[in-house]
């Protein structure tokens, strides 16, 4: 554990956020695809919307060493990682559209069950939870610079 | 008035201690230590060095990686320069002492 262990902290939380931007940029551009997979059928099916899960860092085999060396009690802080990216269950959103190439024989379309508020609402959850991790880092760093005036 | 000479003054103790910080030099001098955190500065200052280029290259999708890693190295830097700030200070103060 060094002095950089802040940093790290941080830099894992701003990765994973990064990464539910990716995610929130796909279900919003993806919000009117009818063609995203061929299900068993030989049909398309619209884009699902796609959720991130976050656990915590500590869930790797260099913390489960520790904790078997008993070392655990020593570094309980860890960063953060995205566990997986899941698919979203609810039901696709029906239109009645017969002139679109991709409607049934009674004239409804499927579409992605992507709900652009909810995106807009992920979208700035995700870029103020990264504003606040480079706010800790920036804290963490005047810290480190006030230690180093200490006696001047 | 009688003079005496310091004959019975007995150095055992003092030459002890002496040994003592003989032994302490050679297991790790102020050199060494010296050297290695060099050594330590350098490979921070590298790595954020290499990760500007990779930046500049399109090879690298983290940028808070990149600043990270160059904040890390000024953090670094500043600090060795305070520790060498320190020591010279403390230089300073042993010649000017009075003798």
């Amino acid at each position: 554990m060094s002095v950089f262990n802040s940093f790290n902290i941080n830099a894992s939380a701003l990765t994973a956020q990064r990464l539910r931007m990716d995610v929130v940029s796909s279900n919003i551009a993806n919000s009117q695809t009818t063609r995203a997979v061929m299900n068993a059928d030989g049909e398309f099916e619209p884009y699902r919307r796609k959720m991130v899960t976050l656990q915590p860092g500590s869930n790797n085999f260099k913390s489960f060493l520790s904790k078997a060396m008993s070392k655990s009690e020593t570094n309980q802080t860890t960063g953060v990682r995205v566990s997986n990216i899941i698919d979203d269950e609810t039901p696709f959103k029906v239109e009645y559209n017969p002139e679109h190439p991709d409607a049934n024989e009674e004239g409804y379309v499927e579409l992605p069950n992507v709900d652009p508020l909810k995106e807009m609402v992920d979208l700035m959850s995700a870029t103020r939870s990264y504003e606040a991790n480079v706010t800790s880092l920036n804290a963490n760093k005047g810290m480190l610079m006030k230690a180093l005036e200490i006696g001047k | 008035m009688n003079v005496q000479g310091l004959s019975n003054v007995n150095l055992q103790p003092l030459n002890k201690e002496l040994n003592k910080v003989n032994d302490v030099n050679n297991k790790q001098s102020f050199a060494k230590v010296l050297q290695q955190s060099l050594e330590h500065i350098n490979k921070v200052e590298k790595e954020a060095d290499m990760k500007t280029e990779m930046l500049a290259a399109g090879k690298i999708d983290d940028l808070h990686d990149v600043m990270i890693s160059a904040q890390k190295a000024s953090i670094t830097v500043e600090a060795a320069t305070q520790i060498q700030r320190k020591v010279l200070d403390a230089y300073e103060e042993v010649s000017r002492m009075q003798v």
